[in-house]
């Protein structure tokens, strides 16, 4: 419920953070007094938005977005059971039919459909 | 890579490292070679066109290759520096392989690139591990494997082949077969295949730029397929490829068009 409470409160916020935005943008003239009301709200929008559950949570998925990219390389190379690291760097092994059929045993034999994807630079 | 150019080291110098004497059969370096020759343009080598590479923004495809060259190694092993438990007193670490493939490169005046693939055979008995830590190793984690070193813009692409001890690195029970009529050299001209492809496919491992692979377990083409054989079409049931009359019988590669194992190429 403080969850929800939360997202509504911020839902809130955002469109009058737009109304707001919008009317500001459509004037043709500046309007100190509008302005002032605007970079109020604003102020006020960006502290809720720090300081909500809700907020938190969408902050925090951002940043984890942000992070997947260099995640998933850094997975890809160090936890696969393929890839051997060390010093010298790192090299992608063929395991021994035992260790294969462990490895098949935790993933399953079905893999997913056009599962290779290009890694490499793309331009 | 843009090209799969070959070159063959059996590195089998009189001893191992405790002093015994090396062994590598004719029959298996005759094999593995012939299966070298033979791979550019086949079945599997076909089915590699599918993955591209992109540099300086532009699309590369797997082009033609073929041994380039052979060469009979007979340096000395040197000190072991790890623990293969199958193969006490005789192993051998990456940076030492590392080593001797830089150095067999300038004897020979071979150059690294993009396009060359350096693979390492080497003796019975001796074995191999990553590192001086001893936490993996052939024949307890590996049959096989490649790496990079040196440049990305100029890299020594290799692939590591400690013997393809058939007690770990041969299957029958998953349906593997020896039309070259000697189960070592049917085993390692499998786990060579397997090798060449992967390393024609996502060439730079150490370092990157990477190539293909699977998001969720790091797989590469070969691993999607290994020590699957599928059906065997040819020489009465024994291989699954003829190429240019000789037989073999090889893991399937992955198809990302078919999404399947396959024997030969789109």
């Amino acid at each position: 419920l403080i969850f929800r409470a939360s997202l509504r409160n911020d839902v809130l916020n955002w469109c009058t953070f737009t109304q707001l935005a919008v009317s500001f943008r459509s004037s043709h003239f500046v309007n100190f007094a509008r302005l002032a009301q605007v970079t109020h709200n604003s102020f006020h929008l960006r502290y809720n938005m720090t300081r909500s559950l809700a907020a938190k949570g969408v902050l925090g998925a951002a940043l984890f977005a942000c992070l997947v990219p260099c995640m998933v390389t850094a997975q890809d190379v160090v936890n696969s059971p393929h890839v051997v690291t060390g010093t010298t760097g790192a090299v992608h092994i063929l395991p021994t039919t035992e260790i294969t059929e462990q490895i098949e045993a935790q993933r399953g034999p079905v893999v997913a459909p056009g599962v290779l994807s290009y890694h490499g630079a793309q331009s | 890579m843009t090209g799969v150019n070959l070159y063959a080291i059996f590195w089998i110098p009189p001893t191992l490292q405790n002093g015994q004497t090396t062994t590598l059969s004719a029959t298996y370096q005759s094999v593995a070679k012939r299966m070298l020759a033979d791979y550019p343009y086949h079945g599997i080598a076909n089915n590699s066109t599918q993955y591209y590479s992109t540099t300086s923004g532009t699309r590369y495809f797997v082009g033609a290759g073929g041994l380039i060259a052979s060469y009979l190694d007979t340096h000395a092993y040197p000190a072991s520096g790890c623990h293969d438990s199958v193969t006490p007193g005789n192993c051998i670490t990456d940076s030492q392989l590392q080593a001797e493939i830089s150095r067999v490169m300038s004897v020979n005046g071979w150059t690294p690139g993009l396009n060359k693939i350096f693979i390492v055979f080497t003796s019975t008995g001796e074995g191999s591990c990553f590192d001086s830590t001893s936490s993996s190793c052939a024949y307890t984690s590996y049959c096989a494997y490649h790496g990079n070193f040196g440049s990305t813009s100029n890299p020594t692409i290799y692939a590591n082949m400690p013997y393809a001890n058939p007690t770990y690195c041969y299957s029958a029970s998953r349906g593997q077969h020896d039309p070259n009529g000697d189960i070592p050299s049917d085993a390692v001209v499998n786990v060579t295949s397997h090798e060449v492809t992967e390393a024609t496919t996502d060439p730079l491992v150490s370092t990157g730029p990477y190539g293909w692979y699977d998001n969720a377990n790091g797989e590469e083409i070969g691993d999607l397929c290994a020590w699957m054989f599928g059906t065997a079409d040819w020489d009465s049931g024994l291989a699954n490829q003829m190429w240019n009359g000789h037989f073999y019988d090889l893991q399937m590669e992955y198809d990302n068009h078919t999404s399947t194992c396959v024997k030969i190429g789109p």
